[in-house]
């Protein structure tokens, strides 16, 4: 026994190509059914893991009067509850930064069920802060503020106790596991996300929900949890009855006391308010008295100031002539003083004339007193000289003659002397003349010096005059001036009190309505309090007794889905696996069948030697049993991880949930170890048994190849003639193995079929997007608008031509719930003008031909939904909105759609039914040629009355990008295929050619080219896969119908439909896997000695 | 003349991990065209590596191995793939007929890659299998397969026809039938023939007669009393 372990192991060595071959084809058959079947469990594993994790609730208590803070202490004392919590939620209308507005769901955080995961930034620490949806908003919104809108009705702005929250963090919800958000009756209908906010935030007394989470750990979706919930759903109907009632009677107890307060109140404020009018009508009259005073003060002022003002006047006139006589005397002065100055020069100049006179004068008075002495110094000279001579001629010394002529001379002498001295006499009394007549001059000029200084002093006095009187001008003026100044103050100041006096008149005029108002208002109120009383009397009258709503995980729209969602690869789950075994089973069985066959020689020895079945049998046993055992175990682990972790992530699209969580499923793995053991040792022992059946002897012998044989193609000679030779060896060959054909048809086609299927799912999915906006809603953008939004919005669209908006229409949609007997299911409802609605929407049968927009009763419905709910153009339907009313039409047709459901109807419909004109808030918009959308959509923005702007183009590019993510499946799906096609292939080509390894030695020794012995043995390949593509279309059709009617998301229609091209990528693709698969087999050709030819048949 | 085929000082190794195995060594011997030529030895003599060495199956270590005046020992595999096709036709022990196809078929499987093949119809005809052209070979008997194996080799208009142990797996009357019709094919047709048997009884029919022994040729002796097949006895 110990050898044939031995030989076992060393076959598998020498045989690795063979051994992996089983290998991987369980492998891959186990990594796909474990794969598959274990995914919707860790899905499902996961998903519980991440609510229990956040707490999520089994109960959700709701009542019309809502819950308080004793109630849920009552509940949280019930049996079996592990935690309740009271919680507060409601749909408001929020303006998010400077963008759009949209409807949030606010709740309230809870400490212990339904926490949030934070995804960025942190949970709120204090009022005015909150944490938002991570689906809605992304991590740039951490910082930001959102508002609540206006539109918001009262009751809602007044259960907030801020207007304006801060955003501090992004958060996921174990209330919404999937992307959608649920509907609602503000806004769009659709609500865009969530945001929490501590609870402290809500100006509320009182939670809208209670939360309940008992201590149990059934599976979830399990039968167990149903019973379970069902059971408890009915006891705490009673519960929670019970405790509304509570609340109920609390409420009003609390109202009546209220009521009388109110009542109490009023009263003294009636009282207050009336005292107020007398202090207020008292005060007025008084003010009015003031005012006839003032009146009067004023006039008196205005009288004064006129008589100021003549005064003024008067004597601004005598100023005038003042200032105009001074010019004149200024004259006269100067004139004067000229004249002065010219007296002065004249009397200078006889000044000078007369002291010239009297220098004369003395020069003549000199003269003649110089002339005087002269004359008598001659005539004592003469004297002396005659008594000289005298004394000469007594003295006789001189005679008498000479005497007497000396004598004689003196004579004369004494002549001149006393001619002279009479010319002197003469001269004098010239002299003393002229004496006479300077001194009088001189009198004179004394005479005219006085008049002068005294003309001087006359200028003088008249100059000072002048100066006088002009300073006595300018006193004048100043005073003039000054006099001005106060008569303007005291106009000013008239001018002050007047307008103070008209104030006063005005405040007097606004006292007395002022004080008429008070008492209208006064008078109001005191009607409205009594009006409010009387209501909360009524109301009180009227408090219902609560209803009360007991609701399970299945009524929050995350939960629910995922339920169906999950159960899609459930279903795929069941249909691949089989048919990966059944080729596994296939290709353990040919392989195995072969393996066997060539050790005929060794197992008759074995045989001829003495050992029994058994023992020789457990060597392949062995054999294939330890390929299948390790390719499961592979298979599995790779299968069961890589698996659920792609179709998560596919799934991450819709739900936002943690990482999936690794699952070992023992009850898969064992069966997943059986099943392969059935194909890999089932199939060995069903070869081994056949050739063990045989004699020692028999086996021994060489088994005699299998006879060459006529096929059915040779009976058509004129196909068959056109055949190249070599041609025919490979048809012939192809038939001459029929389990052979079989498989390799099968294996291939599967590949083909699954290459199909993954290219058809993304045909069928990707285009939706695409398809929705290119040939359904046409139209460009669409605009919501708000509540209030009036015409104006029409003007501004008008003026938007000009950017590219060439036509928009004016349309309701809104959200609706249509009711059937299979169920109820939200969905839009359109109304638009029929005359116009063509230019938006291209209404068409899935066949593609027109549909006319429904008339006025009737409706046209889109195809999942009709198909989903069964109806047919012909029925009748009925939709509800929010407050129950109902509206029914008839549907005329069901149109081609992909995306959302709706139903559309005439304007007309909705008019008769409930009789108002449907609120159009929607605007959907066509853009001209070339127009930029987002520039449109940034105008439109801006327009007061907008709330949304959606471009469709966008809608368009998003949807294609999630839909990528389905590429991942695709890609898994072909690398399964290629897988599958490469093992089958691989597998057969390898059997193929150690069976002909004969043939093909003896081939290459007759001297066939290395591409001759290829292609001889590789055209059978190729001739298989060309046949085996034809089925796998075939198949690939089948199964991607199948997998499509088990993948359904709600709210898109698959556009069910394969693309030519993808049949062309399929088979393509499966040529190219095959071609691999000869080139891979090429070099073991290769490797085939030409000596072999030489051997026996063994 | 020169002889038509020449084997000079030819060696050949066989490696296998470690050890080596001389196979041949000092192989010298000629043949001359037209020539029946009979190689004989005993098992494990080194018949069959000569056989595929000439056969332009295996090379060549050392030496020196010339057909018709090409030197077969410096050929490449592609080189070599055209002297099988062109050059050799096979025989081989178990005819190595290919099951799939009809005796006819598989002589134009090997005539059809020639250059001046002979009519495969005719040479059927020209072995006597006329009337079984259009059997599989599983309807054939062993000797007539033989025939159609030598068919086949003769289709192909080769040079020189290489035949081992042609009638290891018959019968005695039927190899007898398969060695007349071989010497037929030397003698009216003019080939080369060398047959490579372990049948000393063989060698009374050749014209040459080489004898291997542990790898050499241990003697070449040209024979001056050829037998006719009928005469052979073993």
């Amino acid at each position: 026994m110990k050898e044939i372990r031995k030989s076992t192991f060393r076959e598998i060595k020498s045989s690795l190509g063979r051994f992996m071959a089983i290998f991987s084809i369980i492998a891959l058959g186990v990594g796909f059914f474990a794969g598959l079947k274990v995914t919707r469990d860790a899905m499902v594993f996961t998903v519980k893991d991440y609510l229990d994790r956040h707490g999520f609730y089994d109960l959700r208590l709701l009542s019309t009067l809502g819950y308080e803070e004793e109630n849920v202490q009552a509940f949280r004392a019930r049996e079996d509850v592990e935690a309740a919590e009271g919680a507060v939620s409601m749909d408001a209308v929020f303006q998010i930064g400077n963008g759009g507005q949209s409807v949030l769901k606010v709740c309230s955080l809870s400490e212990e069920l339904n926490k949030v995961e934070l995804v960025s930034g942190h949970l709120p620490a204090g009022s005015g802060q909150c944490v938002v949806d991570s689906n809605f908003f992304d991590e740039s919104a951490v910082g930001s503020q959102i508002r609540l809108a206006e539109v918001n009705d009262e009751d809602t702005l007044n259960s907030f106790t801020q207007r304006t929250y801060t955003v501090v963090g992004t958060v996921q919800s174990p209330l919404y596991i999937q992307f959608e958000r649920g509907s609602t009756s503000l806004g769009t209908g659709r609500i865009a996300g969530f945001v929490y906010l501590l609870p402290d935030d809500f100006d509320l007394d009182y939670y809208t929900e209670v939360y309940v989470r008992f201590a149990q750990d059934n599976p979830l979706y399990g039968e167990d949890y149903r019973s379970y919930m069902e059971a408890k759903k009915e006891l705490w109907e009673g519960f929670s009855e019970e405790e509304a009632g509570k609340r109920y009677s609390m409420i009003l107890a609390r109202s009546e006391k209220e009521l009388e307060d109110g009542k109490q109140e009023l009263a003294e404020q009636r009282a207050q308010g009336e005292d107020e009018l007398a202090k207020g009508k008292a005060s007025l009259e008084e003010a009015k008295d003031k005012l006839a005073e003032g009146e009067q003060a004023l006039a008196e002022a205005r009288q004064e100031l006129e008589t100021g003002k003549e005064t003024l006047r008067k004597k601004e006139r005598e100023l005038e002539e003042g200032k105009a006589a001074l010019p004149r005397k200024e004259r006269e002065l100067e004139q004067g003083e000229a004249e002065l100055d010219a007296g002065e020069r004249e009397l200078a100049e006889n000044r000078k004339r007369l002291e010239a006179g009297r220098s004369e004068l003395e020069l003549g008075k000199l003269q003649l007193t110089s002339a005087i002495a002269e004359l008598e110094t001659q005539s004592v000279e003469l004297e002396t000289q005659a008594s000289r001579l005298e004394l000469a001629y007594r003295a006789g010394v001189l005679s008498e003659a000479d005497f007497w002529g000396a004598m004689a001379q003196i004579e004369s002498y004494r002549q001149q002397i006393n001619g002279g001295w009479s010319s002197l006499t003469e001269a004098r009394l010239e002299l003393d003349r002229s004496e006479e007549q300077l001194t009088l001059g001189e009198q004179e000029l004394a005479e005219g010096e006085r008049k002068l200084a005294e003309g001087r002093q006359e200028l003088e006095a008249g100059r000072k005059a002048l100066a006088d009187a002009r300073k006595t001008l300018s006193d004048g003026e100043r005073q003039l001036e000054e006099g001005r100044q106060e008569l303007a103050e005291a106009e000013r100041l008239l001018e002050e009190n007047e307008a103070e006096l008209k104030a006063a008149r005005q405040e007097v005029t606004d006292g007395e309505r002022e004080y008429e108002e008070g008492r209208q208002e006064f008078l109001e109120k005191t009607a409205e309090a009594e009006e409010s009383l009387r209501e909360a009397e009524r109301k009180i009258a009227d408090l219902k007794s609560p209803e009360v709503y007991v609701l399970g995980r299945e009524t929050n729209i995350g939960y629910a889905c995922f339920e169906s969602d999950s159960a899609i690869v459930d279903g795929i789950a069941n249909i691949f696996p089989a048919f990966f075994f059944l080729v596994a089973a296939l290709v353990c069985i040919t392989t195995m069948n072969r393996m066997v066959e060539e050790q005929r020689t060794q197992i008759g020895v074995l045989k001829a030697l003495g050992y029994g079945s058994g023992s020789i049998m457990s060597k392949y046993v062995i054999y294939s049993g330890l390929a299948a055992i390790l390719g499961c175990v592979c298979g599995f682990l790779l299968g069961t991880w890589g698996f659920p972790k792609v179709i998560w992530f596919a799934y991450g699209i819709m739900y936002s949930v943690a990482p999936i969580d690794y699952l070992f499923d023992w009850k898969l793995a064992v069966i997943s170890i059986l099943v392969s053991l059935l194909c890999s040792v089932g199939t060995t022992w069903l070869s081994c048994r056949m050739e063990l059946a045989q004699v020692a002897a028999m086996l021994m012998r060489p088994k005699a190849p299998k006879a060459g044989k006529r096929i059915f193609l040779e009976r058509i000679p004129f196909l068959w003639r056109h055949l190249g030779f070599l041609k025919k060896v490979s048809v012939r060959n192809i038939f001459r193995y029929k389990k052979r054909l079989f498989m390799m048809v099968l294996g291939i086609s599967g590949c083909t079929a699954l290459l199909v299927t993954g290219f058809g799912i993304q045909d069928s999915i990707a285009d939706v997007a695409a398809q929705q906006f290119e040939e359904i809603q046409t139209y460009d953008l669409s605009v919501s608008l708000k509540p209030d939004a009036g015409g104006a919005v029409e003007q501004s669209l008008d003026m938007l031509e000009n950017s590219g908006v060439e036509s928009y229409l004016r349309v309701m949609e809104t959200n609706m719930d249509i009711v059937t007997d299979k169920g109820v299911k939200s969905v839009y409802l359109v109304a638009g003008e029929p005359s116009h609605m063509g230019e938006y929407l291209d209404m068409h049968t899935s066949a593609g031909e027109p549909i006319p927009y429904p008339e006025a009763g009737e409706g046209v419905i889109t195809r999942k939904l009709a198909k989903q709910y069964g109806i047919r153009a012909g029925d009748v339907v009925s939709l509800r909105d929010g407050d129950m009313r109902e509206l029914s039409v008839r549907i005329s047709a069901v149109m081609e759609n992909y995306i959302y459901n709706y139903v559309y109807i005439d304007p007309a419909t909705w008019r008769e039914a409930f009789g108002a004109e449907p609120e159009r808030r929607m605007v959907y918009v066509n853009l001209a040629e070339g127009a930029d959308a987002h520039g449109v959509s940034a105008a439109l923005m801006n327009l007061e009355e907008v709330s949304n702007v959606s471009v469709n183009a966008d809608t368009m590019e998003r949807i294609g990008t999630m839909m990528n993510s389905l590429d991942i499946i695709v890609l898994v799906v072909i690398l399964c295929a290629g897988g599958l096609a490469f093992i089958v292939l691989y597998n057969l080509t390898n059997i193929n050619i150690t069976e002909r390894v004969r043939e093909i030695a003896t081939v290459k020794v007759l001297g066939f080219y290395k591409k001759e012995t290829a292609s001889y043995v590789f055209r059978e390949n190729m001739l298989l896969t060309a046949l085996a593509v034809l089925p796998g279309f075939l198949l690939g059709c089948l199964l991607h119908a199948f997998v499509m009617s088990e993948i359904q998301v709600d709210l898109i229609a698959f556009d069910v439909h394969i693309r030519p091209l993808s049949f062309l990528y399929s088979a393509l693709l499966t040529f190219a896997f095959a071609w691999i698969v000869d080139r891979i087999m090429g070099r073991k050709l290769e490797e085939i000695s030409m000596t072999e030819s030489l051997k026996s048949v063994d | 003349m020169e002889s038509f085929v020449s084997f000079e000082n030819v060696k050949k190794i066989y490696k296998s991990g470690e050890v080596e195995i001389t196979a041949l060594h000092d192989v010298n011997f000629e043949i001359e065209k037209g020539e029946f030529c009979v190689i004989v030895g005993a098992s494990g003599a080194g018949k069959t590596t000569i056989l595929n060495i000439l056969g332009g199956m295996d090379t060549l270590t050392e030496g020196k191995v010339c057909l018709d005046g090409q030197e077969i020992s410096t050929f490449n595999n592609r080189q070599l793939t055209g002297y099988r096709r062109y050059d050799v036709g096979f025989v081989f022990q178990f005819y190595n007929l290919v099951q799939n196809l009809t005796a006819l078929e598989n002589v134009e499987l090997a005539a059809q890659i020639c250059r001046e093949p002979l009519d495969a119809a005719t040479v059927l005809e020209q072995v006597g299998l006329g009337e079984r052209m259009s059997n599989f070979p599983a309807q054939l008997s062993g000797g007539e397969q033989q025939r159609v194996a030598i068919a086949r080799a003769l289709a192909k208009n080769p040079k020189l026809l290489l035949c081992d142990e042609p009638t290891g797996a018959l019968d005695y009357n039927t190899g007898k039938a398969v060695l007349k019709l071989l010497q037929a094919a030397c003698r009216d047709m003019g080939k080369t023939v060398i047959v490579i048997t372990h049948n000393q009884a063989l060698t009374a029919m050749a014209d040459r007669i080489i004898t291997v022994k542990s790898g050499t040729v241990v003697s070449m002796t040209k024979n001056e009393n050829i037998v006719d097949v009928e005469n052979i006895e073993w």
